[in-house]
């Protein structure tokens, strides 16, 4: 089963994504701060990371070079507040940068293209 | 027939006639001369023979004025004096008083006739009344120099002072100024012939203007140039000094030692001089010249060179000493109207100093708001958008549940529309703010122009708003973020529209000029009340009710990061013009002749200029 780690310090919105994402099919795993979810990527080997960028202490722009250290090919979907991250190099490791929504739909397909990809990928 | 006591008389005269300036010879009572002063017969047009009528002698064309005090002979207590008697003056000689004195132990009738040369007695009497003219004159001048503050009305001043009849009455009068090695000629006034000069002069006469400033402001209203011909003498005045350098100092000859020793002088022609003084004669066509330097601090700062060029009188030893004393005056006047040009160009330079700081204050005052609203934009945006992603999602996520009755879906459907507005909201204001990276690109301005109005056609009809478009045949291609384009576009666009509600014409125009393009949006509103045309670029200014007062400012500093600007401009068909500059593209659609230009030099930025009508 595809798992999928959701990384925001928002409970509200964990509680969005995890009503949302599941209806998809993904298991997930949530972290509520940047640590917490470089820990969970380690232990439950996501398959992709959806990771907001404003949390209190590390940020998560810090928490994905992190992840990527460790694991290169984990694709990493930012999801913030923000717009204007977008167009910051720091965030250029990232597979995508969705703005945060509440029409989930873009982050949705963008994690689904991705996953299709990915799954695709070696045996092409 | 010679009455006796002649031979007493003729003894006695002869003698004083030999140690005097006069000239005696008796006549009898009907005019016949009887006896004359041997010296009589020079200078004289006729004879004076024995026997002969003394008229013919002394005829009519040597009277110069008509007699002056009443008869002798029928006054016998009469003792002429030297103011009786008229005056006669003989061609080309010495000035005469006639006077006659009865001799009646002679005989009745008989008359002594002397005619006393008073050429010299009367020069002083000129010269005195000249000197007291002119020391009058000199007041008047001195008064008029001193409230005077520009510097070629000061040199203006001092040459009508030395040429004026009433001033100093030299018929020309021109200045030479000089700086460092070079002596130039500035300005010349009088006549530059005889014809003119009696235009002038009569002119002047019947105008009785009778005082300098009179002569002054006449010369001065009637036209820049009052002598054309004699200004035009003054401008080939053109002298190198340097190459004159031995012969500079008190030492040398001519002009060049006038101006080494720094006081006025006469100058002829006859005198040994450089070639300075060649050309200076030759230009003037004149035997004479008085030359009066002017100093400045101590230095050089020019010569008045003046000349009697119509007259031809010699300049006189008071004209010269009057011209000492001027020239003092006058290099005061100069030096007070250098150092008020000085004045006056320091308080210009302040002034403009200060206009450039005032501006950049208010540029950085600008900026600084700017930034903290690009700071608060972002936090407001991300706070807010964080819950409204919760609320919104969880009332979608809740939409699709089977639970979820009609009732309950029709509230959630109203939630998820209002959060689909307030993020809406959010991407399209405080978004802006954001700090973003812009890439300048060529874009065809006429396909933006158009892309955006099409973005307004449904508005535009709704209003009844006719559109004009006047686009060039090749487009113009800018040098533009394509996004920031349109959107300041599309705000100016938007802003014309609402300026009017009940219809009315928008005007959008592409134009190129030599060096620059401009794009004009105008529309027919309602204007920008005046008040309101210093604060429409301000942040947070708006006089709309549901407007953020940030648009027209964040397009105005976007624009700026890519070397471009917005500003209004008044205009006469469209009360507000907002006008953009941003560097124009040298190649893509430009037009044959630009692309040549810009071949030439391509590294030339062009500038567009966007006009365009908006509100705030």
């Amino acid at each position: 089963m595809t798992t999928v780690l959701v990384a925001d310090d928002e409970l509200s919105i964990r509680k969005l994504y995890e009503r949302e994402l599941a209806e998809e099919g993904y298991s997930l795993v949530f972290a509520s701060n940047a640590q917490e979810a470089i820990q969970k990527a380690k232990e439950a080997t996501p398959d992709l990371v959806i990771m907001d960028i404003s949390m209190p202490g590390m940020d998560g722009i810090e928490a994905m070079g992190r992840m990527l250290d460790d694991r290169n090919e984990l694709p990493v979907v930012i999801n913030t507040a923000y717009s204007s991250y977008k167009d910051s190099f720091l965030s250029w490791p990232a597979e995508a940068y969705v703005t945060k929504s509440s029409d989930l739909t873009e982050l949705k397909d963008t994690v689904r293209k991705i996953l299709t990809e990915k799954s695709e990928g070696p045996t092409n | 027939m010679n009455p006796p006591g002649l031979e007493v008389y003729r003894i006695l005269l002869e003698k004083l006639c030999a140690r005097s300036r006069i000239v005696a010879f008796l006549a009898d009572v009907e005019g016949r001369i009887s006896w004359a002063d041997p010296s009589a017969a020079d200078g004289f047009p006729g004879a004076f023979s024995d026997g002969e009528s003394f008229q013919n002698a002394l005829d009519e064309a040597t009277l110069l004025e008509p007699q002056r005090a009443g008869p002798f002979a029928s006054e016998p207590a009469y003792e002429p004096t030297h103011r009786d008697g008229e005056l006669r003056r003989v061609e080309g000689g010495a000035l005469y008083r006639h006077l006659r004195i009865p001799l009646e132990d002679l005989g009745p009738g008989y008359v002594l006739h002397c005619l006393v040369d008073i050429s010299h007695e009367n020069e002083l009497e000129e010269h005195s009344r000249l000197n007291f003219q002119q020391l009058s004159s000199m007041r008047e001048i001195v008064d008029i120099l001193y409230e005077s503050l520009s510097t070629p009305e000061v040199v203006y001043l001092c040459l009508v002072a030395v040429s004026a009849q009433v001033g100093f009455g030299f018929n020309r009068a021109f200045f030479l100024q000089v700086n460092g090695p070079r002596m130039r000629g500035r300005i010349g006034i009088g006549p530059s012939d005889p014809e003119e000069a009696h235009q002038i002069w009569s002119r002047l006469s019947s105008l009785h203007l009778s005082s300098l400033r009179e002569i002054y402001q006449d010369l001065t209203r009637n036209s820049g140039v009052p002598d054309p011909r004699t200004q035009e003498l003054a401008v080939h005045m053109d002298f190198d000094l340097s190459i004159h350098a031995p012969e500079t100092g008190a030492e040398a000859p001519g002009i060049l030692g006038v101006l080494g020793r720094g006081k006025p002088a006469r100058l002829h022609s006859s005198e040994q001089g450089t070639d300075v003084d060649d050309t200076l004669f030759e230009l003037l066509a004149t035997d004479e010249v008085a030359v009066v330097p002017l100093f400045v601090r101590d230095s050089l700062a020019g010569v008045i060179i003046a000349d009697n060029f119509i007259t031809r009188k010699p300049i006189a030893e008071g004209d010269l000493n009057v011209l000492k004393t001027f020239a003092g005056y006058a290099g005061v006047a100069l030096e007070r109207s250098h150092l008020y040009d000085e004045l006056r160009e320091s308080v210009a330079k302040l002034q403009a100093a200060n206009e450039t700081l005032k501006t950049s204050q208010q540029k950085l005052l600008q900026a600084e708001k700017l930034s903290a609203i690009g700071g608060l934009a972002a936090h407001v945006s991300h706070e807010i958008r964080n819950p409204l992603v919760a609320i919104g999602g969880l009332a979608r996520s809740l939409l699709k549940d089977r639970d979820t009755g009609p009732e309950t879906a029709e509230t959630l459907q109203i939630i998820v529309s209002e959060v689909t507005r307030l993020e809406k909201f959010l991407r399209e204001t405080l978004d802006f703010v954001k700090p973003q990276v812009r890439d300048a690109v060529s874009v065809d301005l006429n396909a933006a122009v158009l892309n955006c109005l099409a973005t307004f056609k449904s508005e535009l009809l709704k209003s009844a708003i006719k559109t004009d478009t006047e686009l060039p045949e090749p487009s113009i291609h800018g040098w533009m973020d394509s996004e920031l384009l349109h959107h300041v576009l599309s705000n100016l666009l938007k802003n014309a529209i609402e300026a009017m509600p009940d219809g009315g014409r928008l005007y959008v125009a592409v134009r190129r000029n030599d060096l620059s393009a401009t794009i004009h949006v105008g529309d027919t509103g309602t204007g920008i009340p005046p008040e309101v045309l210093p604060r429409i670029f301000d942040a947070f200014f708006t006089t709309k009710p549901e407007g953020t007062g940030l648009g027209l400012c964040i397009a105005q500093q976007s624009l700026r990061s890519l070397g471009g600007t917005l500003e209004l401009e008044a205009d006469d068909k469209f009360r507000t013009v907002f006008k953009l500059t941003l560097p124009v593209s040298a190649g893509g659609g430009a037009s044959r002749r630009s692309r040549k230009r810009s071949e030439m030099s391509h590294a030339r930025m062009e500038t567009v200029e966007t006009t365009a009508r908006s509100l705030s």
